[in-house]
C-alpha cells in the first residue's frame, strides 16, 4: 500500500491552497468532504466542487473590500459555510480569524466582551456570521457584521490568487489566552505545512483513509487535524457539528461505524462521555473495527478513561492498539508528539512521593503508583527538551518544563510582543507544561502555567477570579482560582475568595459564586472556600500567590466553609480558618 | 397561565428532575444554568433530553437567549406549534 506521505515527500506543495488544487485535479472517487447535519440531510462535496466554491467565495471576500493581509472574523456555525469561507480567505491571502459561536444557555455579556477584545487585538474589520448570531451579538460597532449567506450569494467576481510564501500568515488561532486578554497565535503557511506533513508521516496516512470528527472548527485540533490535513493529502473527511456529539455521543461512534472511518481524534473527556452515555443496547449496532487511529489530546489523558472505553467497545470490534495518545498546543500549530501507531496506550507507573521532588521514580508494584500516559516521540524535524529552572536540559526521568523548537513553532502572538517574549526563548517555545522523558518518549505530568482545563476547554484563573470578584460580598481582587486533580487526572476547579467582614450568609454566597461562574464562563466550581480578609497568601508587593494557595489547599490548611465539606457553623469555620492560616504563617516564619 | 402550558411545565420539570437528579423545587423562573448547577456538558444533555421527550429540534443558536425553565417551556410550545 502506498503511503500518502511518500507521495508528498519532496513534493512542491508549499501551501494549503496549492494542495486543494492538487486534490481537485486528482479528483479521486470517494474523496472530498461530507458534512453531517443534526436531524437533517448530509451534504457531500468532491474536491473539484470545493475548489469551485472556494474560488467563487474568494472573489466575494474581495468584493466585500477585504485585501490580502486584512483580517476578518469567521463566526460561522454551519460547517460547510465555514470551510468554504476559510479556504477562500487562504486562497486570496486574506487572514481568517476563526471564532467560537455562542454555544450554551445565557452568558452573552461575557461572550461579547471576549469578541470585542479579539476585534481590538486583531483590528479585524468584518465578522461573517449566521443571521441568528447576528441578531444576538452586540459589538458596539467595532466591526461590521455581515451575513455569510449574503457574501456567498454574490455574483462571480474573478480575482488573481494571492502570491503566498511560507512566511505568509495563514490564519490567527485564538484558543490560547484568556477571555479578557485573548492571545492570537500567528499560524504561517510554513507552520501549517510543517505540522500537517509531520502528522501525515507519523500516522502513516494512506489514500484510502477516512477521517471523522465532531471537533469544533474554530479549535486547532478540529481545524488543522481533522479538516486541513485531510484536504492537504486529498483523502475523505466526515465532519459533524460539535453539538451533535455533545447532545448524543453515540452519533460520533455511529458516524465512524457507518462511514468505515479509520482516523478520529478527540479529547479525553469525549471518550469518557461515550462510556457514560452510549447505551449498552446500541453496542450491537456499532462496528468500530475500521478505526485504526483513535487519537487523544488537548487535555491530560486519564488511563482509566481509555481503559474503560476499550473495555466497553471491544465487543464492537474496537482495537485498543488504535489509541494514539498525543501532546500539542496551538503555539506549535497543533501537535508536538504522538505515540507510535498500533502501540496503544502505554503507562509509566511512578512513585507518588517522587513527583513532589520533581522526579518520576518507577514504582514496581504497590497501589500508591501514579500512572502517567506516554505521549510518544516528538515529530521529525522538531526538537523537544525538558528544561530545569535555568532552562538547561534535565536528565531522563527528571521533571521540567517542556520546550519545543522547529518549523511548527509560531513566530509569535499576533500584535503582542510582551506575550511573545515571555513564551519564546532562543527559538524554543516554552510550553508551560511539565513533563519528563524516558527513552526519548514524552510523559506529560503537570503544568507550570496558570491554566485550568475542564472538558477540553481552557480557562484562565485571571478570568475566573475577575468573575468571582463581581459577586456581591466578595472582596474585589482578593480571589484565587486554581485546579486540583479530581478523580484520575481530570481537573476540579477550586475558588478561594476573601469576603467582606460581617457577611453572615456563607452558604448563599457559595451558591452565588457557583451560579455566577456557570452563567458567565460556563465553568463549574467543585470547591468554594470563603476566607476572612487578609488570609490569602500574597507576595510582599501584595500580589496574590496562586501556587502557594494551591499548596496550602492541598495540604488541607486553606479549608474553611464550603458546601462540599459541609462542616459546622459558618462562624466557627471562619474562626478555625483564621487560626489555621495564622498558624501556617507562624510556621512559615512570616 | 393556561392549563396546557401548566401541564407542559409540569412535564418539563419532571424531565429535569429525572435526568439531572435535581433536588430543588423547580419553577418557571428557575435559572437553567445557575440554579440547576449545570456545566456545559450537562446543559447539552438537557437539550438532548428535551428534544427526545418533546419531539422538537432546538436550534443551537437560540440557546444564548434562554435563561430560565420558563424560557425552555415557551420555546417548546413555539417549536411545537404548526
Amino acid at each position: 500500500m502506498q503511503l500518502v506521505s511518500d507521495q508528498h515527500r519532496g513534493s512542491s506543495v508549499l501551501t494549503l491552497p496549492a494542495a486543494l488544487e492538487k486534490a481537485a485535479k486528482m479528483d479521486l472517487a470517494g474523496t472530498g468532504l461530507k458534512f453531517l447535519r443534526d436531524g437533517g440531510e448530509s451534504v457531500g462535496l468532491s474536491y473539484p466542487d470545493i475548489l469551485h466554491q472556494v474560488i467563487h467565495a474568494a472573489g466575494s471576500l474581495r468584493r466585500l473590500g477585504l485585501r490580502p493581509g486584512d483580517r476578518f472574523g469567521l463566526l460561522e456555525p454551519d460547517q460547510h459555510t465555514f470551510v468554504i469561507l476559510f479556504l477562500a480567505a487562504l486562497h486570496s491571502g486574506i487572514i481568517p480569524v476563526p471564532l467560537a459561536p455562542p454555544a450554551s444557555f445565557g452568558g452573552l455579556d461575557v461572550y461579547c466582551a471576549h469578541l470585542k477584545s479579539i476585534v481590538d487585538v486583531t483590528g479585524l474589520s468584518h465578522i461573517l456570521t449566521s443571521s441568528p448570531i447576528k441578531r444576538i451579538i452586540d459589538l458596539d460597532e467595532k466591526a461590521r457584521i455581515e451575513l455569510s449567506s449574503n457574501v456567498l450569494s454574490q455574483a462571480k467576481f474573478d480575482i488573481e490568487p494571492a502570491s503566498i510564501s511560507r512566511d505568509s500568515i495563514a490564519f490567527l488561532q485564538f484558543t490560547s489566552g484568556s477571555t479578557l486578554q485573548p492571545r492570537g497565535v500567528t499560524v504561517t503557511h510554513g507552520n501549517l505545512i510543517a505540522n500537517m506533513h509531520a502528522i501525515v508521516e507519523r500516522l502513516a496516512i494512506r489514500p484510502d483513509d477516512i477521517t471523522c470528527s465532531w471537533l469544533p472548527l474554530f479549535h486547532d485540533m478540529g481545524l488543522i487535524g481533522m479538516l486541513l490535513t485531510p484536504i492537504f493529502i486529498g483523502i475523505k473527511a466526515i465532519l459533524m457539528p460539535p453539538s451533535m456529539f455533545l447532545k448524543r455521543p453515540l452519533e460520533w461512534l455511529k458516524a465512524i461505524s457507518d462511514g468505515r472511518c479509520t482516523i478520529s481524534y478527540a479529547p479525553n473527556f469525549a471518550y469518557g462521555l461515550c462510556v457514560k452515555r452510549v447505551p449498552d443496547s446500541e453496542l450491537q449496532n456499532l462496528v468500530l473495527s475500521s478505526w485504526r487511529v483513535a487519537g487523544c489530546g488537548a487535555e491530560p489523558i486519564d488511563y482509566r478513561t481509555i481503559e474503560n472505553f476499550c473495555d466497553k467497545f471491544k465487543k464492537c470490534g474496537f482495537n485498543a492498539r488504535a489509541f494514539v495518545p498525543s501532546y500539542g498546543l496551538a503555539e506549535s500549530t497543533l501537535a508536538v508528539a504522538f505515540e507510535d501507531i498500533e502501540h496503544g496506550m502505554k503507562v509509566d507507573a511512578v512513585k507518588r512521593h517522587s513527583l513532589a521532588r520533581g522526579v518520576a521514580d518507577p514504582e514496581s508494584g504497590g497501589n500508591s503508583a501514579v500512572k502517567i500516559v506516554c505521549c510518544g516521540r516528538p515529530f521529525a524535524g522538531h526538537e523537544l527538551m525538558i528544561a530545569g529552572d535555568n532552562l538547561s536540559p534535565c536528565p531522563e526521568r527528571v521533571i521540567g518544563e517542556i520546550l519545543v523548537r522547529g518549523p511548527s513553532i509560531m513566530k509569535g502572538y499576533y500584535n503582542n510582543q510582551e506575550a511573545t517574549a515571555a513564551a519564546m526563548h532562543e527559538g524554543w517555545l516554552r510550553t508551560g507544561d511539565l513533563g519528563y522523558l524516558v527513552g526519548g518518549k514524552l510523559y506529560v505530568c503537570g503544568r507550570k502555567k496558570d491554566l485550568v482545563i475542564i472538558a477540553g476547554r481552557n480557562y484562565y484563573p485571571s478570568d475566573i477570579e475577575a468573575m468571582v470578584s463581581q459577586v456581591e460580598g466578595v472582596r474585589t481582587g482578593n480571589v484565587i482560582a486554581f485546579s486540583i486533580s479530581g478523580e484520575g487526572v481530570q481537573e476540579e476547579l477550586v475558588i478561594a475568595a476573601e469576603i467582606a467582614a460581617g457577611i453572615e450568609r456563607g452558604r448563599e454566597l457559595v451558591e452565588a459564586i457557583r451560579s455566577h461562574l456557570l452563567e458567565t464562563l460556563g465553568v463549574k466550581a467543585s470547591h468554594v472556600l470563603l476566607l476572612r480578609p487578609g488570609t490569602l497568601p500574597k507576595t510582599s508587593s501584595g500580589k496574590l500567590q496562586r501556587q502557594r494557595a494551591k499548596e496550602l489547599y492541598v495540604a488541607g490548611t486553606l479549608a474553611s466553609h464550603s458546601r462540599t465539606t459541609g462542616v459546622g457553623s459558618w462562624a466557627y469555620c471562619q474562626y478555625l480558618t483564621g487560626r489555621l492560616v495564622r498558624n501556617i504563617r507562624r510556621l512559615l516564619g512570616r | 397561565m393556561t392549563h396546557p402550558n401548566g401541564e407542559l411545565f409540569a412535564q418539563l420539570a419532571k424531565l429535569v428532575k429525572n435526568e439531572l437528579s435535581v433536588g430543588i423545587e423547580l419553577t418557571e423562573s428557575t435559572r437553567v444554568v445557575g440554579d440547576l448547577n449545570l456545566d456545559s456538558l450537562q446543559a447539552m444533555h438537557l437539550v438532548a433530553a428535551v428534544e427526545d421527550n418533546f419531539g422538537v429540534a432546538i436550534p443551537m443558536e437560540l440557546l444564548p437567549n434562554i435563561k430560565t425553565l420558563g424560557d425552555i417551556k415557551e420555546l417548546i410550545s413555539k417549536l411545537r406549534s404548526p
